[in-house]
């Protein structure tokens, strides 16, 4: 277990720069709703908080992809990655392990996010707990989509640029099955209750299961890329 | 180790056709021209391609006990270079968990990394290594956990003359206690390396030898023509110029052919580079 978690870290230092992405923005997001609730007039902050809150429910979960995507790159994208498929270990702890280990992480930081917002009284603690597990669902669905897409699309760049044309899309529309399917959005007027919401937060696990059990399978049978081409 | 009737197939190319090599040991060269089939072979060897036919057996071990393989092998690919963020040792490391080295990985990185002679870069980032010491890095990953087999894809293409002949003393030390398999098209270093040499062509085993042996089928066979004509070789018939020197005010050629091709002609000593072209252009000079 020591090994996977140094291989976990290892994979982040790999990233270099663009490995704190996800924390960078869970971070500004965090740090502008406070600022913003705490420098507002009592009846403006409220919207406030709505912003940031809908703000973060369309742009965090979709970045619950980017270190599983980027952590791929180099068994599907980097020169010598058959070295890679050379060695032993389990390809199911390189698969879904490292995907619920890598949206373990991710939610460790959206919690953190949150808590600070109840510390700032800008929600309180029931709501951290809704707000929390709404991010959390939506997070394994992008987690484990972002897993499909690379061994699918067998390409980093393509896999990370499908998941920013889906924040793009969350947030500013696009294809409406995206948004009233897979984006759960949920505004404080309404209490924060995940009750209105249930239904679409259990299709968004289910689809999430199913999503990592396909690239799971996918990566099973993986072969880097340049073997499916004429070798010498 | 023994390859037995291997064969693989592109859709209708056959890239290995019943390729059969007995007794691998030592450091075992795989010389061919591009597209003879060494790659494919050595992925499938490293277990990274599947084969279509035929067998691989290493003792008592089959290549379609694939987990059982991969703990016996070290691979070192045509191209290798990832990870550039990460240091050398970081990289190692990294490596050395993915093939599941039983020992410790600080102890285990430090021993290769001084292997490869790559101390003083330990601590560099691999994006900030030349393309000798890339290569020295991927012989190092290869041989993490001691594999009792070590494949090598053609690791001194591209490299300056130091570097190569660097590389060739690593190749043969690290040889002197495991199984190499090396694939090269450059025959000095096959010469120079190997205890014996494949030639593959177009996807067969033209002969697996001794460099002598394979030296040896090319006797009486090579010859030296003195002409004022460099382009002597080719106006005569079923012959291949294999050197060609400026001499006085002539030439003198060296070329491959079954019988004398002129009255000047005189037999001389076959290289290595000279039995390896007779094996592959064998039937061009019987024409």
């Amino acid at each position: 277990m020591r090994r996977f978690i140094k291989m976990i870290m290892l994979d982040i230092r790999a990233m270099s720069i663009a490995g704190f992405v996800p924390m960078v923005m869970v971070a500004i997001l965090t740090v502008y709703g406070i600022f913003m609730y705490k420098s507002a007039p009592d009846e403006l902050a409220k919207n406030f908080v709505n912003t940031v809150l809908y703000f973060s429910q369309r742009l965090l979960p979709p970045l619950a992809s980017w270190w599983i995507i980027m952590s791929f790159h180099p068994y599907v994208e980097d020169e010598g990655a058959e070295v890679l498929f050379s060695c032993g270990y389990s390809r199911r702890l390189l698969g879904i392990g490292r995907v619920v280990t890598f949206l373990i992480l991710f939610q460790v930081i959206i919690v953190i996010s949150c808590a600070a917002l109840v510390l700032f009284k800008v929600i309180g603690i029931y709501e951290l707990f809704t707000f929390s597990l709404i991010l959390f669902l939506q997070s394994c669905f992008y987690g484990c989509a972002g897993f499909l897409l690379v061994i699918l699309e067998r390409s980093g760049l393509w896999a990370l640029a499908s998941m920013l044309l889906l924040i793009y899309m969350n947030i500013w529309g696009g294809i409406p099955v995206i948004s009233k399917y897979f984006s759960v959005t949920v505004e404080l007027d309404r209490g924060l209750s995940i009750g209105s919401v249930w239904m679409k937060l259990m299709s968004l696990a289910i689809l999430s299961c199913l999503f990592m059990y396909i690239g799971q399978k996918l990566f099973d049978k993986y072969r880097y890329k340049s073997l499916r081409v004429k070798s010498s | 180790m023994n390859i037995d009737n291997l064969c693989k197939n592109y859709g209708k190319l056959k890239a290995l056709d019943h390729i059969c090599i007995e007794n691998i040991k030592g450091v075992h060269g795989l010389v061919g021209e591009n597209g003879a089939g060494k790659t494919t072979l050595m992925r499938i060897i490293a277990t990274v391609l599947d084969k279509d036919d035929g067998q691989i057996i290493h003792g008592d071990l089959s290549w379609n006990d694939t987990a059982k393989v991969r703990r016996i092998i070290g691979y070192l690919p045509q191209k290798f270079g990832m990870y550039h963020k990460l240091t050398v040792r970081e990289v190692l490391e990294h490596m050395a968990i993915l093939k599941e080295v039983n020992r410790d990985i600080r102890s285990e990185t430090d021993k290769v990394i001084s292997l490869v002679n790559l101390e003083d870069k330990a601590e560099a980032k691999v994006g900030s290594l030349s393309g000798g010491m890339v290569r020295r890095l991927g012989i190092a990953q290869a041989i993490l956990g001691d594999p009792e087999i070590l494949i090598v894809d053609e690791p001194t293409s591209g490299l300056d003359p130091e570097e190569r002949m660097r590389f060739r003393l690593l190749l043969r030390d690290i040889g002197a206690d495991r199984t190499v398999l090396f694939s090269t098209h450059i025959i000095d270093d096959a010469e120079d390396i190997c205890d014996r040499v494949t030639v593959l062509h177009k996807g067969h085993v033209m002969m697996t030898g001794t460099c002598d042996e394979i030296i040896k089928n090319a006797k009486g066979k090579v010859w030296e023509i003195a002409a004022p004509d460099p382009q002597v070789g080719d106006k005569l018939k079923n012959i291949i110029t294999t050197d060609r020197k400026k001499s006085g005010k002539g030439y003198i050629v060296r070329a491959l052919s079954e019988d004398q091709p002129c009255s000047d002609a005189k037999s001389v000593e076959p290289s290595l580079e000279e039995g390896y072209l007779y094996l592959i252009h064998r039937e061009e000079i019987y024409a």
